[in-house]
Formats: C-alpha cells, sequence, structure tokens
C-alpha cells in the first residue's frame, strides 16, 4: 500500500509561531484556580456561583454588596418566557427531537442575540454607563409607567444591599436598571454582562423546552404567527 | 383564543403545498427540479433571482478557489474543534457563526468592498478609468477609513486566490467588466502608492458585482460558497473525535494569570496571608 503523500512547504509552515496557547483565567492543572484562586480548596468552600462568574469575568473577587446585587440582578432576569425568540426556538428544537447539544445550542444562540440587541453597544450607552446622571439613552427608557415602576423597585431592593448606584432618571426602564447595576458589578464590557443575562435565562429556557413532549407536532401552534406567501408578479 | 392568529406575517421566500412547493417565486418541481444547480438555488435563496450560466460560472469559480480549508487556519479550526465531540453539525454551525467577524471574513468585510466599487464608480462617472481620478478618489477615502477592508494577506506576498481568480476572468472574457476594470485599478494604484495588495474579497466583490449583485448580497454569498470547507473539517473533526482537540495536553498551555493567592474569606478563616502557600 503506498504512503500518503504529505506536503510541509506552505506559508504555515514557514512563520514562526509560538507552541503553547495562552490561558490568562483558568490554570492547566489537575486542581485549577481561577485568577489564582484555588477552586477546590477555596472558592467552592467560602464563595457561591454569582460570586465566582464575577471573578472569572472580572478577575477580582466581587464585594458582598456586588454579589447580593448580581444576585438580585439575575434573579430579575430569569424569566425567559416562551413568547420570546430564544425559548420559542428552543422549544421548537425540543419538538423536533435535537439532541441536547443542539437543544442548548440553539437556545444560547437566541439568547446571545437578545442580549446583543439589549445591550447594542455603542458609545451612547457606555456614556451612560459611566456617568448615569440623568436620563438614560432613548432605547434604554421606560416604555411605559409600569417599566418605570418596576425599575424603581429593582433599585430599591438593590439599594439594600449597600452597593452605591447613582440616581437613575424616573424615566429609566428596567432594562436600564438591570445593566447599570451589572455595570457597578464591575462587568465593563457589554460581552461580559451579556453573560450573565445569558446566565440567567438559559434555565428557564431550558425548563420550558423540556416541557414540551418531542414530536408531539399536533400540539404545537404551527399558524402562530401565520405567514402569507405573496410573490412578485 | 379563537382560531384566529394576532399577527399574520409576509413572506417571500416559501410556500408548502400538497403537490406543489413554492420558493422565492419559483415553482420547486416546475422550475427548479433537473433545471438549476446547487449554485443557482443559493444565489435565488440570496438575491431572488436566477443567475445567467455565466454569472454561475463565476460563482462556481470562486467557491472552488476559495476552497482552502486547511484545519490550522482560525476559521476552519473552529469547525474542527466544536465537532471534536462529535457533533459535526454543531462544527459546521460554529463555523459559520464565527464569520460573522470583521477582519477574517466576507461576510462584514465584502459588502463594504463592493460599496466603495459602487460608490466610486458613481462618483467619477465617465472618470472612473481615469487613472488620476481613480487615485485621488482612492486617497480621499483612505484619509477618511482608517481601514481599507479587502487589502493585506497574512504570511504570503500575494493572494494566490485572486491570481487564480483573475485567471478565470480573464479565461471568461470578464475582465474587461467595468467593477473588475475598477478593482485591478484600485489595485494597482494602492500597490505602487501603499505597497498594499488587494486579497480574495476584493476581487469577490468585483466579480459579484459585475453579476449585477447588490452589495449587500455579496456577504451572505462569500459565506456559502466556503461551506463546503466547514463541512469538510467538521465531518473529520466529528468522526476522529481527537482526545487532543477535545482538550490540549497541559504542557501545551502557558499560564499568564495571576498567581496563587488566598481569597479574604478563606484567609480570614485561617488566619493566612493573601500569599497563597
Amino acid at each position: 500500500m503506498a504512503a500518503d503523500r504529505t506536503y510541509s512547504h506552505g506559508p504555515i509552515e514557514q512563520e514562526k509561531w509560538p507552541d503553547r496557547l495562552g490561558a490568562h483565567v483558568v490554570t492547566a492543572e489537575a486542581a485549577p484556580r481561577i485568577h489564582g484562586y484555588s477552586v477546590a480548596d477555596d472558592l467552592a468552600r467560602h464563595y457561591g456561583f454569582v460570586e465566582t462568574a464575577l471573578l472569572a469575568l472580572t478577575g477580582e473577587i466581587p464585594t458582598e454588596a456586588q454579589a447580593r446585587a448580581a444576585n438580585i440582578a439575575l434573579v430579575m432576569l430569569a424569566p425567559a418566557p416562551v413568547a420570546t425568540a430564544p425559548v420559542h426556538a428552543a422549544v421548537l428544537a425540543r419538538l423536533c427531537g435535537a439532541t441536547s447539544s443542539a437543544l442548548l445550542g440553539v437556545g444560547c444562540l437566541g439568547l446571545a442575540e437578545q442580549a446583543q440587541t439589549l445591550l447594542e453597544p455603542g458609545q451612547e450607552l457606555v456614556r451612560w454607563l459611566h456617568q448615569p446622571q440623568g436620563a438614560p439613552p432613548e432605547k434604554y427608557r421606560a416604555v411605559d409607567a409600569d417599566d418605570a415602576a418596576r425599575a424603581q423597585r429593582f433599585v430599591e431592593l438593590v439599594r439594600g444591599t449597600g452597593l452605591q448606584l447613582a440616581p437613575l432618571d424616573a424615566s429609566s426602564g428596567l432594562d436600564a436598571a438591570l445593566i447599570l447595576v451589572l455595570y457597578r458589578c464591575g462587568l465593563k464590557r457589554t460581552e461580559q454582562i451579556a453573560a450573565l443575562i445569558i446566565m440567567a435565562r438559559l434555565p428557564c429556557l431550558v425548563a420550558e423546552a423540556l416541557a414540551c413532549k418531542a414530536r408531539n407536532f399536533a400540539a404545537y401552534p404551527m399558524r402562530l404567527p401565520d405567514f402569507e406567501y405573496a410573490e412578485q408578479p | 383564543m379563537t382560531s384566529e392568529n394576532p399577527v399574520k406575517l409576509s413572506t417571500r421566500v416559501a410556500y408548502a403545498g400538497y403537490d406543489f412547493h413554492r420558493f422565492m417565486g419559483f415553482g420547486v418541481f416546475d422550475d427548479l427540479a433537473g433545471k438549476v444547480s446547487l449554485t443557482d438555488l443559493v444565489a435565488i435563496a440570496i438575491t431572488g433571482r436566477r443567475l445567467s450560466t455565466a454569472e454561475r460560472d463565476v460563482l462556481d469559480d470562486v467557491a472552488a478557489i476559495s476552497t482552502v480549508a486547511d484545519p490550522r487556519i482560525w476559521l476552519l479550526k473552529v469547525a474542527q474543534l466544536v465537532a471534536s465531540h462529535g457533533g459535526a453539525l454543531t462544527g459546521v454551525a460554529a463555523a459559520l457563526l464565527n464569520m460573522d467577524n470583521r477582519y477574517v471574513s466576507g461576510w462584514r468585510v465584502s459588502p463594504v468592498v463592493a460599496r466603495f466599487l459602487v460608490q466610486l464608480r458613481a462618483d467619477l462617472g465617465d472618470r472612473a478609468d481615469d487613472v488620476a481620478a481613480s487615485t485621488d478618489y482612492f486617497e480621499a477615502y483612505l484619509a477618511r477609513e482608517p481601514i481599507f477592508p479587502g487589502f493585506g494577506i497574512p504570511f504570503r506576498p500575494q493572494d494566490e486566490r485572486l491570481v487564480a481568480l483573475r485567471a478565470c476572468m480573464h479565461r471568461r472574457g470578464r475582465a474587461d467588466l467595468p467593477y473588475w476594470r475598477a478593482m485591478e485599478q484600485v489595485a494597482a494604484i494602492a500597490r505602487s502608492s501603499r505597497h498594499l495588495e488587494p486579497n480574495i474579497l476584493f476581487g469577490f466583490a468585483a466579480a459579484c458585482l459585475d453579476c449585477g449583485l447588490a452589495a449587500e448580497d455579496i456577504g451572505p454569498l462569500s459565506v456559502v460558497l466556503v461551506v463546503h470547507c466547514f463541512l469538510a473539517n467538521a465531518l473529520e473533526s466529528a468522526r476522529q473525535a481527537p482526545a487532543l482537540l477535545q482538550r490540549l495536553p497541559d504542557v501545551c498551555i502557558e499560564y499568564f494569570g495571576k498567581p496563587p493567592r488566598v481569597s479574604p474569606r478563606a484567609a480570614d478563616k485561617t488566619g493566612t496571608s493573601q500569599r497563597a502557600t
């Protein structure tokens, strides 16, 4: 049997590359550390999951006020209604009998898109997060009086933790308040905030999807919403 | 709830009937089956129209030329890594998703390059073939924009894919079409004045514009035309499920993070300092 033909004279061979992959958060060892703290001997004994998540994202252990405020924010963010696209898509994945990884992938992808839309990186939002005096950018203002009231109730809960929050304008919506709290918990980048939002919503999404019976196509409202096909003449 | 749906959306994509299906204005069995290629279907999905044979041949040329699927290349390695636990489709999906980046894929770059060429021809009109006018236009663009997409080739002096596409365009008699001419002119200007070499995305955008495609159609097309590269890598990785990809050996990792330390709560309990032992 002839030997395989191989090639080794392309540009990838000609360049000089690092021979190791850089790690900046988790050590590569049997007993890993996160940002220097032993997982088994320290973090697991003395800290909760939210504190560990904030540590991983920011590089530092959060203050107790930050951890409690983040916990409240995560609980507030947890509801992921089936009416929303990520959960609806996950339900469809389950209906179709998707594998666990496919179901979770579909759901996480939808949640990531949803979070990105919420955060919509832009200088205006970043400026407001740095100095949240006055009204937030238009997109983050309360959509109605109920939204403004929900935002205020959330702010009052967070105040109880001791986390210092600049007064939010009365026009702020709940989204603005949630993002601001996570920012004050040390999450300065939209990717960091999005990560926590996805973590918060994933359990409800998965639970809602698992409540759907796979292959029970007749029970799924196929015309919700309905699509009307139209062709250009 | 009544059977009336609260919302109805309009779609131009498709309708599923009993013995017929419609797709983007075409009858699936009457107009498409046996009459169009996979490339034609992709073009219909993106543009809503059928390509001419000559136009389809250009896209096939681009797809073949873009078959640079070495699994060591960043975009391809994503497919191998994610598929390494056995899920080929997941690997393809991850690699496709990673095409939504600003630096190394056509999804975002190609439309920018295409819009530049469209604007150049619109702004210069009859002077589009004039070297001096194009030079001024190019320099003015660079003064406004810090990065000119469609240029830059990592680790080699020229983009061999663009060289191959150029040969195809000449062979097919398309090198004199307006956008290809404009692309070549700007490429020559960039080469002489800035020592910049165009890459395949610049040529791809020009070739597509000469096919009558809109700038916004070119990004999606650029992704579809390389799906086979992701597919090959994901399928291979899923079949092999290499432990080496699932987890690199510890000796392959270099840690640059914080040194070992003790948390405040652990320190309080044990009375140790902030330094780990």
